[in-house]
Order: structure tokens, then C-alpha cells, then sequence
């Protein structure tokens, strides 16, 4: 395949993702351009990026979701590659079409493979086909209720809905019992259509207590196909991963090596180019069942970074120029152990609902073996309109011991104010026995019902009373002269110079 | 005389408003080292341990932030622990409740009507926020009284929902 330089990459993305895909595009001398709605004119992502256009609107439907203004900005401002980020377009083989269609490259697999592979459903299909183990259901969408009745009987319950055009949780629901199946599937074909335009759900057996483990896998256009072992991400709440890491505990060399094989035939099977997430769920008897393939960079993938030693965003831009990779397996070196926990303005008292508002207060935290991707900043506003995850805290360390006291650390540093986050959560976490031990699964929220108790003792209710009454003093001053304003030394002495 | 009472979580603490001296749970000053840092955030040291605390004061509700952890301010005066006794014994003469939205977002669906009877537990509506439905479940069992919000309208956070007598 003939090589094709990239020089200036539309992020058609916004937080976190959209900063780091600049990172890793700036530091390879690639011109980076940004596109925000009106909410987001100020984001982090506009003021790193090297330009920015507006995709005038509100919601996600108006803006970040309408390829038909993305292709218009990316032409026009002379792009010559757009990168999808996660999320949004980011699996729409639609959006890759277009991309490609108004001759530019697209940073990720093909539309074909996309289609393939981001439907869930022939994503089964073709796997089963070659032999990988599957999750027991339905390889095709479910047309009408009676179907869906027949299949989950079959297939006995607790049986998942889930979105055959998405993931993230939405569009999935756990129905234990027939009563509950027409109500779970409308809500799920609700959420599904809303987050992904596809009301397209299918029936999936439910796995008791599984492991969530997933398989990095990169693959060029000269055949190269290689991953970069597993992440852990059974630290879910509503089928939403909050703490990740790296490697897995659960996972000894014989089984990354056989996990790893069955990723990259998969990835061979599909004919797959660029980079792409393998996710399997491991049973108590280390039996992996497949389970979908995110054709996408993944929210975790830092933590394979930090181990790997590899960017994986700058492999994507590598790959998509027509590169081939820069390493093979023998040269894949697995250093020390990483964990993830992601930050959401979410009530973390009250079964993680939203919270808006404005972030008045933000210092995220610093030091060795600490990396903060963040789409965020002091004055921020959080709404209603977009994904609650604000930043991912990722640590690094030789040892899964020396990782976990690193994030027990640099969670306690961590200062936002204005909006509650799932900081208070993920710490319990880091010290509940169980994610100590590694022994957890995908139900260890669930079934440790994990809500931070934020206890005050009396002496840090006394502080808090202390500045309470400081602040109240510093409102009631009302002098009948106004106070001047907090002049810094360097403004006074300009005006007297 | 002029002691304020001052509810911070379960904690009751007292504050004399014209010298600014806090007293704590055992009723001795607090020995406290208070300085402004920016609008709302204090370092505080009592007996050498440190506290790096936000505030946000609102007419409505103030709040402190101290490692992420967030607690609520009560600043009560005597009129008003009166004033709260007089509305608490109204309340439970009514015996309605009304549920409030817990969240901001889009209703999408109303499962119940107006003069519903409903269960405990059983589903009334679903409001949507950041791409996630919620069912909004009755808080006890009776009839709905009263249905705030219609399909298709936002609500904003403890906008009334409905009212289940």
C-alpha cells in the first residue's frame, strides 16, 4: 500500500479524547483542528488544538454527530485526515465512508470492517463461524417480542438486552424473569436509538460473575497484526467501566498468550487495520467467551501505554499514513502495572446521577508515575447535554502494589469543586479487600453496594465550621466605599511607571 | 447569647456571628489557623493538622467540599428552629409526598397518569439525562394527586414531578 503523509488531522471529537489526540499528533509535527458547539467554544480541546471551527449548535445531534458539517470543515480547512476519537461517530462505518468518500484518510479500521465488526450481531456471527467461543445468544437482531421470548427461554434467564450498534451500557438491560422482557427491551431500544441512531438489540446469555477482560490488538496495511495484552475492566457500574488496569491479576502468561492468539485471528478473520479493542468475558474456570470488538481507540487504553510503553494513538496516525508497525510481538515488553479510574461528575452518594454545573475549583493530581488526561479546566461547565466523564487518572508503578498505593495517593490529591464526582467512589474501591485481592468480577459494585461514607469527625467539621465562619465575615464586609480591586504588584507599578 | 447553631453533615457545631469564635461539639473554642486561599477555598490547621477546604455558600443550600467528599451547611438561628418545627408538624398532617427530579433532564415518558393508583416501588416516569433513562419510581403506594411534568419537557434538578397521596 502506498504511503500517504498526513499533515493536519480534524479531531471530530470534544473532552478528554480530543486533548490527546492532539498530544500525540502535535509531538509527530501533524497540524491539529478542533471543531466545538456552542457549550464548548472555551473547551480544552479549542485552546490546544492549532485551529478550531464551530459546528454551531447544542446538542450532540447538531453537532458532533452531523458528518454533514464535520466533512464540510475538514474540506475547507484543508485537512487531510479526520481522527473519530471514541464515541459519537467513532464506530459509524457511515461517517468513515464519508470521510473517505471526500478524499480523505480515515484514522481508524475500514467501513467494512466497521460494519462487520460494530454490529454486534455479525460480529457473532462471523466468530462463531471461525470456532472463537462466543457468549450464548442470538448471532442476528431480534425482530419482534415473540421472538425475543422464545430465545431468552432457550437460552434460560437472567439473559442481557443489548444494543447490536453500540456499547457503553447504553442500550443493555438485565431481564431475570419474562415479565420484565417487553418493558427491557423498549427501554433498551430507546436508549439504544437515542445514543447510536440504531433501535437494533439482541439477546446475549448472562454469565454469572464473569471477569470483563480485553485484548489490545494493532494491525497495518502490510499484514502486520499484534497485541498488546489485556486490560481488566470489571469495575463496572450500570455496565460502565470506572476503574480499569493492567495487566490483569487474573491473567497468567499462558492465558494472555492464548486470549492474545484468539484477538488477533479474530482481527485476521475481519481483516482489520488500525487499532482494536477485543473484549472477552472469563469465567470463573478461566473458560474467555468472546463478546464484541470496539473498532475504536478505547477510553482505558492508557493503561496499556503506560505498561507497553506505546502510544497507541500515535501507532493509529502511523498505520492510517500506511506505515508499518513499529514493533513486532517479540518486541512487545510488558513493564510494571498501570491502573485507570475515571472520573464522572456524578453524585457519588446517590446511584451515580448526573451532576451539572460549573467546576470552580480544578488541580488535578501531580507527581511520579501519575498521568492525567483530562477534558477539563477551573470554570468548566458540566451539562446535561454530554457523556459525564471528565477525566481519566492513570498510574504507573513496578508493581500492582506500589500502582494501587500510587491511586490511593494522587485520588486523595485530587481537588474538584462545583460538581460531586465518582473520586470518593473510586477510592473505596482502591480499598475494598476484594479489588485489593484481584479476586473481584463485573458484579463487585452490584454486590458490595459500594456507597462512600463521608463521615466527618469532630475536628474536620470544626474546619469546615472555621471557614464557613472566615467566609461569612468576608461576605458581610459591605464598606460603603468599594474595596479596590486585588491589584497585583505588577499592574500598580505599571500605572505609577 | 447570639450563638448561631451550625449543622455541618450529622455535626452541630455553635458560632458566635459578632466575634467570629466557633465552638465545638464539646462546647471549647476551636483553636483554628483560617486562611483565604481564592474565592471559597481555605486552608484551615487546627493542632497541626491540615484541611484544604471549599465552600460554595448559596441562599438555598451552602456546601463544603473536603477531599471530594461533600457535606451540607446549615447555618440555624433560633427563629428558625421554630419556624422549622411549625412546617415539619404541617407536613405530616398532609399525608402526600412529592417527588422531585434527582437530576436534570428530559422526560421521556410518563408510565403513570394523573389519578394512577400506584404501587411502592412501581415505575411513574422516565427522565433522561446524559443518554441514560431513569425510571422515577413511587416512593409509596397511593394515587398521583397531581403529575407536574408532561411528556417531552425538561425538568430541572428538584423541579416537583409528581405528588402521590
Amino acid at each position: 500500500m502506498k504511503r500517504k503523509p498526513i499533515t493536519k488531522i480534524l479531531i471530530a471529537n470534544r473532552g478528554e479524547i480530543a486533548v490527546r489526540i492532539h498530544r500525540s499528533a502535535s509531538e509527530m509535527g501533524i497540524r491539529t483542528v478542533a471543531v466545538y458547539s456552542d457549550p464548548d467554544r472555551t473547551a480544552p480541546h479549542v485552546l490546544f488544538c492549532d485551529e478550531a471551527y464551530p459546528l454551531h449548535g447544542t446538542t450532540s445531534a447538531e453537532t458532533y454527530l452531523d458528518i454533514g458539517k464535520l466533512i464540510r470543515i475538514a474540506k475547507e480547512c484543508g485537512a487531510d485526515a479526520v481522527h473519530p476519537g471514541y464515541g459519537f461517530l467513532s464506530e459509524k462505518a457511515e461517517f468513515a465512508r464519508a470521510v473517505i468518500q471526500a478524499g480523505l484518510t480515515f484514522i481508524g479500521p475500514a467501513p467494512e470492517t466497521i460494519d462487520t465488526l460494530g454490529s454486534k450481531t455479525s460480529a457473532r456471527d462471523l466468530l462463531a463461524k471461525k470456532k472463537i467461543p462466543i457468549v450464548p445468544g442470538t448471532t442476528k437482531p431480534i425482530n419482534d417480542l415473540a421472538e425475543a421470548h422464545k430465545v431468552a427461554s432457550s437460552i434460560g434467564y437472567p439473559v442481557l438486552i443489548k444494543a447490536a450498534g453500540g456499547g457503553g451500557g447504553k442500550g443493555m438491560r438485565r431481564v431475570d424473569s419474562p415479565e420484565e422482557l417487553e418493558g427491557a427491551i423498549e427501554r433498551a431500544r430507546n436508549e439504544a436509538s437515542k445514543a447510536f441512531s440504531d433501535d437494533r438489540v439482541y439477546i446475549e446469555k448472562f454469565i454469572i460473575n464473569p471477569k470483563h477482560i480485553e485484548i489490545q490488538v494493532l494491525a497495518d496495511t502490510h499484514g502486520n497484526v499484534i497485541h498488546l495484552g489485556e486490560r481488566e475492566c470489571s469495575v463496572q457500574r450500570r455496565h460502565q467501566k470506572v476503574v480499569e488496569e493492567c495487566p490483569s491479576i487474573a491473567v497468567t502468561p499462558a492465558l494472555r498468550n492464548a486470549m492474545g492468539t484468539a484477538a488477533v485471528e479474530i482481527a485476521k478473520a475481519a481483516g482489520y487495520v488500525n487499532a482494536g479493542t477485543m473484549e472477552f468475558l472469563l469465567d470463573a474456570s478461566m473458560n474467555f467467551y468472546f463478546l464484541e470488538v470496539n473498532t475504536r481507540v478505547q477510553v482505558e487504553h492508557p493503561i496499556t501505554e503506560m505498561v507497553y510503553g506505546i502510544d497507541i494513538v500515535r501507532e493509529q496516525i502511523r498505520i492510517a499514513q500506511g506505515e508499518p508497525l513499529s514493533m513486532d510481538q517479540a518486541s512487545v515488553v510488558i513493564s510494571g502495572h498501570a491502573i485507570e479510574a475515571r472520573i464522572y461528575a456524578e453524585e457519588y452518594d446517590n446511584n451515580f446521577l448526573p451532576s451539572t454545573g460549573t467546576i470552580t475549583h480544578y488541580q488535578p493530581s501531580e507527581g511520579p508515575g501519575v498521568r492525567n488526561d483530562s477534558g477539563v479546566r477551573t470554570g468548566s461547565e458540566i451539562t446535561m447535554y454530554y457523556d459525564p466523564m471528565i477525566a481519566k487518572l492513570v498510574v504507573h508503578g513496578r508493581t500492582r502494589e506500589e500502582a494501587v498505593a500510587r491511586m490511593k495517593r494522587a485520588l486523595r490529591e485530587y481537588k474538584i469543586n462545583g460538581v460531586k464526582t465518582t473520586i470518593p467512589f473510586c477510592e473505596m474501591v482502591l480499598y475494598h479487600p476484594e479489588f485489593i485481592k484481584g479476586t473481584y468480577d463485573i458484579n463487585f459494585v452490584a454486590k458490595h453496594y459500594l456507597v462512600p461514607d463521608g463521615t466527618l469527625d469532630a475536628q474536620e467539621a470544626a474546619a469546615i465550621g472555621a471557614a464557613f465562619a472566615a467566609e461569612r465575615k468576608t461576605g458581610m464586609k459591605t464598606p460603603s466605599t468599594p474595596v479596590p480591586s486585588a491589584g497585583s504588584p505588577w499592574k500598580v507599578r505599571g500605572l505609577h511607571e | 447569647m447570639s450563638r448561631t447553631t451550625l449543622h455541618i453533615a450529622e455535626r452541630t457545631l455553635s458560632l458566635e456571628e459578632t466575634t467570629g469564635i466557633l465552638y465545638g461539639e464539646d462546647g471549647a473554642p476551636v483553636p483554628a489557623d483560617v486562611r483565604r486561599i481564592s474565592a471559597g477555598e481555605y486552608s484551615v490547621i487546627i493542632q497541626g493538622r491540615s484541611y484544604h477546604i471549599f465552600l460554595s455558600l448559596g441562599a438555598m443550600q451552602s456546601t463544603a467540599t473536603v477531599n471530594n467528599f461533600i457535606f451540607p451547611i446549615e447555618r440555624e438561628t433560633l427563629r428558625d428552629q421554630l419556624t422549622q418545627r411549625l412546617k415539619k408538624e404541617a407536613r405530616t398532617e398532609n399525608g402526600s409526598v412529592t417527588v422531585r427530579a434527582p437530576m436534570p433532564g428530559l422526560i421521556t415518558k410518563l408510565l403513570k397518569q394523573e389519578g394512577a393508583v400506584v404501587q411502592h416501588g412501581e415505575g411513574v416516569l422516565v427522565i433522561e439525562a446524559m443518554k441514560m433513562e431513569n425510571e422515577i419510581k413511587a416512593p409509596k403506594s397511593g394515587t398521583i394527586k397531581r403529575m407536574f411534568v408532561a411528556e417531552r419537557r425538561t425538568a430541572e434538578k428538584n423541579d416537583q414531578l409528581f405528588t402521590i397521596e
